[in-house]
């Protein structure tokens, strides 16, 4: 039985609105998914978009819970967790993405270019932690001799943000309503 | 119980469309090293009872104006310059 977790910050549309009760429904379900939707959501924090996210780390979730709420949570104004558990076969219309598979089988073979990227091997410690390591994402990409090319930081591409984020935070999309049946648990925390 | 340290936007960030930014609260202690920070903000000069969730990662606020794209474009512009003077005040505290 696969548990899922979805923090809950005070504020936060899933903490004013309880999702045992009708379950958790993506922002715009309407809209169709695709992989650049998928990697707008989670590189780019776009919320208008069809899916759904989950972690499978409650401490990410906690995180969320914690420090992405609106305001801070007290004993007497909790933020919440939510524990999903899900089975297989899935609820009807419901689909579940590893983000990390999407983006990797996007990249048809090594010819082509997808999250790699031309830096120091330091350069990746910048992608995680942009705010405290800004020093290895913006030195200049190391040239081979006669190293005459014109300086900038390394190549960035928005598969491989997706995948630093995605692994960041244990991620898990839905597209589709993840249905109240399936919410097992909430969780007060402070 | 989450500590924060407080770090004042001193009017340094430029606002527009009613909104003007007052101040950071980032998280201290344990979760020093969080990714979130939350941006407080006033509307026509009245503080809002609600922030703005700022990922250090992503370098983009959680939250949105959906329905007012003036001001969504305030707070997109905003984020970047938010981060910097965060930076700023954290690394002269080192």
């Amino acid at each position: 039985m696969p548990i899922f977790y979805r923090g809950a910050g005070i504020g936060t549309y899933w903490h004013t609105n309880d999702a045992r009760l009708n379950g958790f429904t993506p922002q715009s379900p309407g809209t169709m998914g695709s992989l650049s939707r998928l990697m707008n959501h989670i590189a780019r924090g776009t919320t208008n978009s069809p899916f759904v996210s989950m972690t499978r780390s409650y401490g990410v979730a906690l995180s969320y819970a914690l420090l992405a709420g609106r305001t801070y949570p007290t004993p007497t104004n909790p933020a919440y967790v939510y524990e999903i558990e899900i089975n297989d076969p899935l609820p009807a219309g419901l689909q579940l993405f590893d983000p990390a598979k999407e983006v990797a089988a996007s990249v048809p073979t090594p010819l082509g270019l997808s999250y790699y990227h031309d830096g120091a091997p330091e350069f990746l410690l910048g992608v995680v932690s942009p705010t405290r390591m800004r020093r290895f994402l913006t030195a200049p990409y190391p040239q081979p001799p006669p190293r005459g090319g014109t300086s900038r930081p390394p190549n960035l591409t928005i598969e491989l943000e997706t995948l630093v984020r995605a692994l960041r935070d244990a991620e898990i999309l839905a597209i589709g309503t993840i249905p109240a049946a399936c919410i097992r648990n909430r969780l007060n925390e402070s | 119980m989450v500590q924060t340290r407080i770090i004042d936007l001193d009017r340094k960030i430029p606002g527009g469309a009613s909104i003007e930014f007052l101040r950071v609260e980032k998280p201290v202690g344990k979760y020093s090293h969080a990714p979130f920070v939350l941006v407080r903000y006033s509307l026509a000069g009245e503080e809002q009872e609600y922030g703005l969730r700022l990922d250090l990662d992503k370098q983009v606020f959680l939250d949105h104006f959906d329905d007012n794209q003036e001001k969504e474009e305030v707070i997109q512009k905003a984020a970047p310059k938010i981060i910097e003077v965060l930076e700023d005040a954290l690394s002269a505290s080192r």
